[in-house]
């Protein structure tokens, strides 16, 4: 199994990078170690890079669009609360 | 690597009646300091209503207003512990707000090159008994010193 998380927020420079190194390393200690990549962007490319993702977290406005692929927040990932929570809900997700 | 804080601009019981002239303050000194350009404090501005930056974190509430890279001359981070909170928006577009009681003002001019100072200032935010220090630090400097020993023992 090989999957991809891609991460977005406004600027793709401080928090989506940021969120993607947290999860990276909560992959590296699961047992999807190797199996997982975690990309980070900026919201603009994402209607490029959405198709090629797995795994959709975000950092910034849903808004009115619904993607195809499982969404999750990143906000649990800067804040800590809620975040095994959340990881555990991505990584049920990544094994559907 | 060079540290991205310096305790002159780690400041507490800053004042300010409203978010934009907090980041205005904050903006302007930076500014000063020669880390961003001109155009960077309405940069911000603008960012921080299209894509707010307010955490609701345990303990000190934070928020971490920031620009584009293209309106940063040299990567730092301005930190101001507030005296009366500030009204935020929280991350992520839920529409909820977030009274900081700190803010992280980030100039970063290359998000790569500085993520694992970053990644170690947003690990701060959860971790309840550093965020009791950043609250109970008395002095600026000891704000500082709380802030810089945790990203350099995070990175080492």
């Amino acid at each position: 199994m090989s999957k991809n998380i891609l991460v977005a927020c406004g600027g793709g420079i401080a928090t989506s990078q940021t969120v993607a190194v947290k999860l990276e390393n909560l992959i590296a200690d699961s047992d999807l170690a190797g199996q997982v990549t975690v990309e980070a962007i900026n919201i603009n490319q994402l209607q490029t890079y959405i198709k090629s993702a797995d795994i959709y977290v975000s950092i910034a406005q849903h808004g009115e669009e619904i993607y195809d692929i499982p969404t999750f927040s990143g906000i649990p990932f800067l804040t800590g609360i809620g975040a095994d929570t959340e990881f555990e809900k991505i990584v049920a997700a990544l094994k559907a | 690597m060079t540290s991205l804080l310096s305790a002159e601009f780690v400041a507490i019981d800053v004042v300010a009646s409203s978010r934009e002239e907090l980041l205005g303050a904050l903006a302007d000194g930076l500014e000063a300091g020669g880390y961003v350009k001109a155009d960077y404090k309405q940069a911000v501005l603008d960012r921080e209503v299209k894509f707010p930056t307010g955490l609701p974190t345990l303990g000190l509430k934070v928020a971490i207003p920031h620009a584009d890279p293209e309106f940063v001359k040299k990567s730092f981070i301005s930190v101001a512990r507030l005296a009366q909170p500030v009204d935020f928006e929280e991350m992520g577009g839920s529409g909820s707000s977030v009274a900081a009681d700190i803010v992280f003002m980030l100039a970063i001019a290359d998000g790569k090159s500085q993520l694992t100072t970053l990644s170690a200032l947003i690990g701060m935010f959860s971790q309840e008994d550093i965020m009791s220090r950043l609250r109970d630090a008395a002095t600026s400097t000891d704000l500082f010193t709380v802030i810089d020993d945790e990203i350099r023992r995070s990175i080492s």
